[in-house]
């Protein structure tokens, strides 16, 4: 009986010697937390590319980019992919170019094109995307429902006076130039 | 230690895209000059041509001699010298962009034909070189060239075929 009471009295302060030991041992730590907040917004982009039928544009594949019908006239010749269509008193010449309208954030199932000139064109031209007639007081929607994500292909066109300037017609000789300004809206 | 970071996109609804267009363009006066069928086209006198509502056109006056014409659309006149065949052409003259009220016509020969064998068109002769054959054409409205060639008996058997080569030019 002696014998197994000395045993117990060495054995626990061992053990309480091996812990004290391994607290000793450990390096101190601290905690933290990161929050992270982001807001997924919304947003559209478009861009105007050189369709492979049309004239090619200057700066493709940005959202100013500009085209050049270059000599446009009832009977002559015209700039490669530039066609024409000679009416009573009028002529129209048309190229296609492409948009492509990309969409991030948004349940929208298409959007709707408009346009609008910057500025007033001369007596006896009228620009034209899709036959649908452009104006610089407003903006005017050309299509209603396009598809994101994919290059659609336009019909630029102009409808020119076969009148002679000062008669109703526009000028001849001189470059003509304005902007069609695009805004492509969510549906 | 607690660290919050208020992260970068508040993007608030953008539910619209832009972009523009420069569009340039230089507007050219310009003439045309095309050959239609008239009214009559297919009856003795007005051949029907073939090649109408375009700048190159052709007629095709058949075998001919002092007996006759084959081309029934074709008008054969003879006397004991010569035969002359005559058929009415039109031209159709249109502008764009002009200030021009009218325009002057004239025609030539592509080739010199062979002695014994005239051409002439509302009789004016035609040669190698411009002949005029008016100075007051209207736009748009169709013209009538009476085209006629007389062959001579002395000429020997042979294609007389010619390409006349019009020019209209604004006044």
């Amino acid at each position: 009986m002696n014998l197994r009471k000395t045993i117990r009295v060495f054995v626990l302060p061992a053990l309480a010697a091996i812990g004290a030991l391994s607290a000793a041992a450990q390096n101190p730590s601290a905690s933290g937390s990161l929050s992270v907040q982001l807001q997924n917004g919304s947003g559209l982009q478009m861009v105007l590319y050189s369709d492979p039928s049309g004239v090619t544009l200057g700066n493709s594949g940005t959202a100013s980019a500009s085209l050049a019908f270059g000599n446009v006239s009832a009977y002559g010749a015209l700039s490669t992919n530039v066609t024409r269509t000679n009416g009573t008193g009028s002529f129209t010449v048309s190229t296609p170019f492409d948009i492509n309208v990309q969409v991030s954030g948004l349940g929208s199932p298409s959007y709707t094109l408009s346009g609008e000139l910057s500025t007033a064109l001369p007596t006896g031209v009228t620009l034209e995307v899709d036959s649908v007639t452009l104006s610089n007081t407003v903006s005017t929607p050309i299509q209603k429902a396009e598809p994101y994500g994919s290059n659609v292909s336009h019909t630029l066109s102009a409808v020119i006076s076969t009148s002679a300037s000062g008669s109703g017609g526009p000028p001849t000789g001189s470059t003509i130039t304005t902007t069609i300004n695009f805004v492509a809206t969510a549906n | 230690m607690l660290l919050a970071l208020g992260a970068a996109t508040y993007a608030s609804a953008q539910n619209t895209a832009t972009s523009s267009l420069v569009v340039s363009m230089s507007v050219q006066s310009s003439i045309s000059l095309e050959f239609v069928n008239g009214s009559g086209a297919g009856t003795q006198g007005t051949c029907t041509i073939t090649g109408a509502n375009t700048s190159t056109a052709s007629v095709n006056f058949g075998i001919a001699s002092l007996a006759g014409d084959n081309q029934s659309c074709v008008s054969w006149s003879a006397t004991s010298t010569s035969y002359t065949l005559s058929n009415n052409i039109y031209a159709l003259v249109s502008q764009s962009n002009l200030g021009s009220s009218g325009y002057t016509l004239t025609a030539s020969l592509g080739s010199a034909p062979p002695s014994g064998v005239a051409w002439t068109i509302n009789s004016a002769a035609l040669s190698t070189g411009a002949a005029n054959l008016t100075s007051g054409g209207s736009y748009g409205s169709n013209m009538a060239l009476y085209l006629q060639v007389t062959v001579q008996n002395t000429v020997t058997t042979s294609n007389l075929s010619e390409t006349i080569n019009f020019v209209a030019t604004a006044n």
